[in-house]
């Protein structure tokens, strides 16, 4: 149970990366009031630019920055769209995800049986040697690939970012009433711009880390709806980086344990009412049904809010959809 | 353009010349010109509508004039953004507070001016000494002490290197890039926050720096949007209707504020159409009819009505003429309403009220008060949680908003963008929003007969700035046409019972003048009306008993004749008299045969 436990961990860790990074990005995005629902494109854009260029070089390091501007370019297309031209930004975060999923499926073909090296695992240095041998959290904790560990370093600088500095407070401002903000002088437009290609460039992070760190190949549609988790996880965080951390772990921890439950025997027997029991249990750790448990716990997450948020500090940010232009009358 | 202007303009601070500005369909300003001196109170007096607050916008940089000059201090402005208008000394409160709910105060307040960021940053010592190890350390060694945008200040070293052609501006965009990301990655609210304890001595302008801003009453809002323009060393500060969301003590202490800023030398503009306000606050007022200056005047020279008549283009009536009633049965009551906010506070506390067919009941109180769920429980849009409502004699307690609107029930809300019309439908649908069940035939709505009905309405009731009914969207009339356009679809269906909340506010004086007579006209007609308002002119005016509401109960009633405004406006403020054995007993009511004995 044990080496379940620990493996579970591993994966856990592994699993919540990729979420990490393109919820962080999302949160940035979103706080300026443009959603991007283009992340599972660029995710997988960002993946297979990685991937290719790492096959190339040899370099992951390359691959991942070449994965992260992929997804920053994809991004851009979305801010000259929904910011320049007011277009509806739900049609083209939708048309972008369209558009990521065509072309890597076309230009990905060929790169479905390469190999590459990509990031290994390493041990932190320092305190790791010692820790990484502890029962259970060791590898877990102590032993990731660096691209883990720089989404891990993400969440103290993204909140760091949007609560204590001079552009996160243009950032929550440009978000929650963009003409409020311009009349204070903040140019809206190219906070925005940053925003969104921040965003994107941390979807293309991800992708980046689940062909060159997570699964080190190329597979077609190999994102597999995690941006769209990434999405979910951002209104369940209620647009807080750590609590980004928090749910990526906990929606990481359902995508591992989906993995590895399949060896194991979860029947239920010798306890009164065996039967609808087993029948229960068989039901919820279903692998179809557990992948519904994320998109589950957001609407929980959104009810619970809801019911509670008399606090305006929390919740969406006001002016997230809005396009802003100066001269309406 | 100077042969246009009053004599002894020369002196002249901020001189607005010919101003032009079209939208789509509509010149909002033609030609105007204003010429405003320093340190004045300046008014700019129009009706809604007559390009007051897009004059304003120019100046502001919002919105790009078609024709026209700015010069302010002498030098011609050429205005891009907000950010030019602040950086010339402008500052300016909006119509609409321009605040941000979830960030506090003094996050507020520097929002958009990075400057105070690096005042109080300093590197840390070993990087600095470890930068100053490096080639080019002068540059290094000057960020120790960044601040915006002092170039010539460069480092020795730095200065020996920028002799060098081109290494200077590369220096320089190198520096202003370290400095700039500096300043946006860093905030220190501690400066800031001095600086508005020091307005708040100065100008009476309290408001705590780390406050959150849901959590402030809009008079604390208020005081953070005139802090916003004193932070950025403001010369010229603007106000768009800056009372209108103001209770009258509030507005009363704005007054003050402003006063004693134009004593430091401050040139303030004020944007109103209430008459009282010019003569309250301004040295001089301009007046605006149809996006034309009407002329330029002292205030001191004209009265009240002069002023009323550049403004409207002809004589307007002070007092409508109140008919005695003809009251008829009770058309609608209610008894012990009891409501609670989403937090639990209670909010009504047992009202009482009785309407009669044909009379207006007046309800007279600081806005906050409980009218919000009273006028809401009277129609039917929220359930009370004690309580009853009766219309016509039947308890239609938690029926429903139909159930009350076909019972013959009509409502003004209080707030005409949000709750009484739906800004984007085009004038017709909104004007059918009541009646067109009733119009249908089986299902089938009758365009033809709906359009032309809108027509009618719109021609009877003056409603302005509608080019097609069909087309014209509801938020492109002005707030005094968009009333006229609700008091049109709830009165057009002959209704026994209109609560009307707050029916003139923010309305210019011509088209109050109407709105109150029609009103009026309406009771001649049968229709009991209750009126929440915390205008005591217009209570005065309009009703035949008068209720005072102060937190979620009455605590008197009288009438017209009764009471003078002064008492009134004590009860308003929760003050009880002794003699007054209404006042003293909770849950007073407001029936005509004087409550429950």
């Amino acid at each position: 149970m044990a080496g379940f436990l620990a493996g579970l961990l591993d994966a856990t860790v592994r699993a919540a990366t990729p979420l990490l990074l393109a919820s962080l990005g999302e949160i940035v995005s979103e706080r300026g009031g443009v959603l991007n629902l283009g992340v599972e494109g660029m995710m997988l854009v960002g993946a297979l630019c990685g991937f290719a260029t790492t096959a190339t070089t040899g370099s992951p390091w390359l691959g991942f920055a070449v994965g992260t501007a992929a997804g920053a370019a994809m991004a851009t297309v979305h801010a000259v769209l929904c910011i320049s031209f007011k277009a509806d930004q739900v049609i083209s975060g939708v048309m972008l995800t369209l558009l990521g999923g065509g072309l890597t499926t076309y230009f990905g073909q060929s790169w479905v049986s390469e190999t590459i090296d990509g990031f290994d695992a390493v041990v932190v240095p320092v305190v790791g040697p010692a820790l990484v041998d502890l029962p259970v959290v060791g590898p877990a904790l102590f032993q990731n690939t660096l691209t883990d560990y720089l989404a891990l370093a993400l969440v103290p600088a993204a909140s760091y970012v949007l609560f204590r500095t001079n552009i996160g407070l243009e950032i929550t401002a440009v978000g929650d009433d963009p003409e409020a903000a311009d009349t204070m002088g903040v140019p809206v437009f190219a906070v925005r711009y940053l925003c969104v290609i921040v965003g994107g460039a941390s979807a293309g992070a991800a992708g980046a880390h689940l062909s060159l760190a997570f699964s080190k190949l190329w597979i077609t549609g190999m994102t597999a709806g995690r941006g769209w988790i990434a999405i979910a996880l951002v209104i369940f965080a209620q647009w807080r980086p750590w609590r980004v951390l928090v749910g990526a772990s906990l929606f990481g921890g359902i995508e591992a344990f989906i993995l590895r439950s399949q060896g194991l025997d979860l029947s239920v027997t010798g306890v009164p009412f065996a039967g609808p029991l087993d029948a229960a249990v068989g039901f919820a750790t279903n692998p179809q049904v557990m992948a519904m448990y994320p998109y589950l716990a957001t609407v929980v997450v959104l009810v619970v809010v809801t019911r509670n948020s008399l606090e305006e500090r929390v919740g969406a940010p006001a002016a997230l959809l809005d396009n802003y232009s100066r001269e309406t009358e | 353009m100077p042969a246009k202007l009053p004599p002894g303009e020369s002196d002249a601070y901020l001189r607005l010349a010919g101003i032009r500005k079209t939208f789509p369909g509509v010149v909002a300003n033609d030609d105007v010109d204003l010429t405003v001196r320093r340190g004045e109170v300046h008014a700019l007096l129009g009706e809604n509508g007559a390009g007051k607050s897009t004059l304003m916008k120019v100046l502001y940089g919002l919105y790009e004039p078609d024709a026209g000059t700015i010069t302010l201090d002498g030098e011609r402005l050429d205005l891009d953004s907000p950010q030019d208008a602040i950086d010339s000394g402008i500052g300016m409160v909006h119509q609409h507070f321009m605040l941000i709910p979830r960030l506090t105060v003094a996050e507020n307040v520097v929002l958009g001016d990075r400057s105070h960021a690096a005042r109080e940053f300093t590197w840390p010592a070993d990087l600095t000494d470890s930068l100053r190890g490096l080639p080019g350390a002068g540059v290094g060694a000057r960020l120790a002490s960044p601040a915006r945008a002092r170039l010539p200040d460069l480092g020795r070293a730095a200065d020996r290197a920028a002799s060098l052609p081109g290494v200077g501006t590369v220096l320089g965009a190198i520096e202003r890039g370290v400095v700039g990301t500096t300043n946006a990655l860093t905030l220190d609210l501690s400066a800031p926050s001095e600086r508005i304890r020091e307005f708040a001595a100065e100008y009476g302008v309290d408001v705590a720096p780390d406050a959150p801003v849901w959590d402030l009453d809009v008079g604390g809002r208020q005081r953070v949007e005139i802090l916003k323009t004193l932070y950025r060393d403001v010369e010229l500060l603007v106000l768009d209707e800056p009372t209108a969301v103001l209770a009258p003590a509030e507005a009363e202490r704005l007054f003050e504020t402003l006063r004693d800023l134009a004593d430091s030398g401050i040139t303030v503009i004020f944007i109103t159409h209430k008459l009282d306000e010019v003569g309250a606050i301004a040295d001089r007022v301009t007046v605006l009819r149809d996006g034309q200056r009407v002329d330029t005047v002292p205030v001191d020279s004209v009265s009240r009505d002069d002023l009323a008549r550049m403004m409207v283009g002809r004589d307007v009536l002070f007092d409508v003429d109140r008919p005695p009633a003809a009251v008829g049965d009770p058309v609608l009551a209610a008894d012990g309403l009891e409501t609670t906010d989403q937090r639990g506070v209670g909010v009504l506390s047992g009202v009482d009220l009785s309407v009669r067919s044909g009379e207006v009941l007046g309800i007279a109180g600081v806005s906050g008060n409980g009218q919000t769920h009273l006028a809401a429980c009277l129609v039917g849009v929220r359930d009370p949680d004690a309580g009853t409502v009766t219309v016509g004699g039947r308890d239609r307690t938690g029926a429903g908003p139909r159930a009350f609107l076909e019972a013959g029930v009509s409502y003004v809300p209080e707030d005409r963008v949000a709750e009484a019309t739906v800004p984007d439908l085009s004038v017709m649908h909104n004007l059918m929003l009541k009646s067109y069940r009733a119009d249908s035939d089986r299902g089938r709505i009758d365009y033809g007969a709906a359009a032309a009905r809108a027509e009618r309405l719109v021609e009877e009731f003056d409603i302005r700035g509608v080019r097609d009914v069909r087309e014209t969207p509801a938020g492109d009339l002005s707030g005094g046409n968009l009333q006229k356009l609700v008091l049109a679809r709830e009165l057009s269906r002959d209704p026994d019972v209109l609560v009307a909340h707050q029916p003139t506010r923010g309305v210019d004086v011509g088209a109050v003048e109407f709105l109150r007579s029609t009103i009026l006209d309406q009771r001649a007609s049968g229709t009991g009306v209750v009126l929440l308002s915390e205008d005591l002119d217009e209570v005065f005016a309009m009703s035949d008993r008068i209720a005072v509401i102060s937190e979620g109960r009455f605590v008197a009633e009288t009438t017209p004749e009764e009471a003078d405004p002064e008492t009134v406006g004590l009860w308003m403020g929760g003050e009880r008299t002794p003699g007054d054995a209404a006042a003293d007993r909770p849950g007073a009511t407001a029936r005509p045969d004087g409550g429950g004995e």
